[in-house]
């Protein structure tokens, strides 16, 4: 065998389990993982929305079938056949809509469009404020 | 379909759940909607920008990725896929952390245990294993934080459902499945070995088919970290299978020379140093007795594939934890087979189709290329 052995994963003060693997988070910005942790924040949101929104279906879909919530009647609810369908799908076009920009940057990259070019529209604006066109 | 509940399944929350739902849509949506991405970036302006300054285009998969890493889309589309890795490791490991101490106290080993369960606490983690946790699984296969540990094999055993998106069936069992279905019963269906061994089992999710498929076998299993066979164990005794678990390093076992007739692996390959998985299929070569075969699982190489088309697969090596990933692809794994002392004539690649769903005849999921050595 070759090569020693490295510590395993610790976590951090107040939590028994670590939160991350062994091995550095690579970082695909110039600032220091500024960038990524905020990506990393709002994937996060992302999901805690998303958590919510099954909540308050599951609320829904529990109160039209019975009537009245009784203890513990959400927590234990969960979708089934045509339900967990729609849910799934649900999930995909929530999905959708918060990764949008993606997108819209393929169709920037697509059809060639980069803040130079927008610029430019600018630019043409400006210039033609300063030389009025010829009659 | 939904994961079987057998009794190591951590249970979640409804809002865990949620979270769970909603990594699998995010990774679908990734996949579907926003990789196509990266190959409309590099046509459309990453390679023009590469050409200027080089006067050439990229000629290689490393050159490709050179030329994307500058464009912002890729750092993006790179950043959100790290954080849906971590949101999927996250979301399943706080099911797990605040089930931790009953899942411990759950899998402790019966008297009347179908199976077995050997430890080895001087066990060396070689560096492979060390160095880096794979696939970003927080504290590895190995990490043990409370007594008697099995946050590794339950953090695994669900997270690999979610990840696959159940696609490996409701056992995460699919690729032995594939192995004994496409390759032992439909090409060798005389043989019937009389002792397995899996290697780099984990929680011995693909190990179990072996036990149904040959029942009067002696079934073996070995891992690097004691978590998750003490997972594995207690799960199989949960589902009434029979197998021998050992935490042994598979380059070099303890078990005697021509020990079996059957050493399988899935998806284990990429997770070892090239030096490594030299080793284990010498390791391999030894414990074949005479007519038995090594069956090794894993994911196709490079050779063949465009320079674009590997940078998109090599993304893992340099940006997942998996840092073997695009190495196991550059080797020629039946001359690996040969220089270990298998005969040309008995070693060969085999491609077979993986997924429940293909295997009712509905949908296709994926392929496995399966490194078949015959002593």
């Amino acid at each position: 065998m070759d090569g020693a052995t490295t510590p395993q994963a610790q976590p951090v003060d107040g939590r028994r389990f670590p939160t991350k693997a062994r091995g550095a988070r690579p970082t695909f910005f110039d600032d220091e993982g500024a960038t990524d942790a905020v990506v990393s924040i709002v994937t996060a949101l992302a999901a805690e929305v998303w958590a919510l929104h099954e909540r308050v279906a599951s609320l829904e879909a529990v109160l039209e079938r019975e009537g009245v919530v009784g203890s513990g009647a959400v927590e234990s609810y969960r979708p089934q056949g045509e339900e967990a369908e729609a849910s799934a799908a649900a999930a995909k076009a929530f999905t959708a809509r918060v990764f949008r920009v993606f997108e819209e940057m393929r169709e920037e990259v697509v059809a060639g469009e980069t803040s130079q070019s927008y610029e430019a529209v600018v630019a043409r604006a400006y210039d033609e404020v300063r030389k009025p066109e010829e009659e | 379909m939904s994961q079987l509940r057998h009794q190591m399944l951590p249970e979640e929350t409804h809002d865990e759940l949620a979270r769970e739902n909603f990594v699998q849509a995010l990774k679908s949506h990734i996949a579907t909607r926003v990789s196509p991405g990266i190959r409309e970036v590099y046509e459309h302006r990453a390679r023009d920008r590469w050409l200027e300054e080089n006067g050439r285009e990229p000629s290689d998969r490393h050159e490709v990725r050179e030329a994307l890493s500058g464009d912002d889309f890729y750092r993006l589309w790179s950043s959100v896929r790290r954080s849906s890795q971590h949101l999927l490791w996250s979301s399943v490991a706080d099911t797990v952390v605040r089930q931790a101490d009953e899942l411990a106290a759950r899998a402790a080993p019966a008297s009347d245990a179908l199976g077995s369960l050997r430890l080895d606490p001087d066990l060396q983690i070689p560096w492979y294993n060390a160095d880096v946790d794979i696939h970003a699984m927080p504290g590895g296969y190995r990490g043990e934080y409370i007594d008697s540990d099995v946050f590794a094999g339950a953090v695994y055993d669900r997270g690999v459902y979610v990840y696959a998106m159940g696609q490996m069936g409701e056992l995460n069992d699919d690729y032995g499945h594939s192995i004994l279905d496409h390759l032992l019963r439909a090409k060798h269906p005389q043989f019937t070995p009389t002792r397995i061994l899996d290697v780099g089992c984990t929680v011995g999710n693909a190990t179990l088919p072996y036990v149904d498929a040959f029942p009067d076998a002696e079934v073996h299993a070995i891992d690097l970290g004691a978590p998750v066979l003490r997972y594995a164990h207690a799960r199989a005794e949960s589902l009434g299978r029979a197998v021998h678990f050992s935490q042994q390093n598979a380059e070099c076992t303890d078990f005697p020379d021509g020990h079996f007739d059957l050493i399988v692996s899935h998806i284990v390959l990429h997770e070892l140093s090239p030096a490594a998985l030299r080793r284990v299929l010498a390791e391999s070569r030894r414990l074949l007795a005479p007519g038995g075969m090594m069956v090794h699982g894993d994911f196709a190489g490079y050779a063949g594939i465009d320079p674009l088309t590997q940078a998109m697969i090599d993304w893992d090596t340099h940006n997942n934890h998996e840092p073997f990933w695009g190495p196991m692809r550059d080797m020629d794994l039946v001359a690996e087979s040969l220089a270990v002392g298998f005969r040309a004539d008995a070693v060969e690649l085999v491609d077979v189709p993986t997924g429940r769903v293909l295997q009712t005849g509905k949908q296709s999921a994926g392929q496995l290329r399966l490194l078949v050595g015959t002593a």
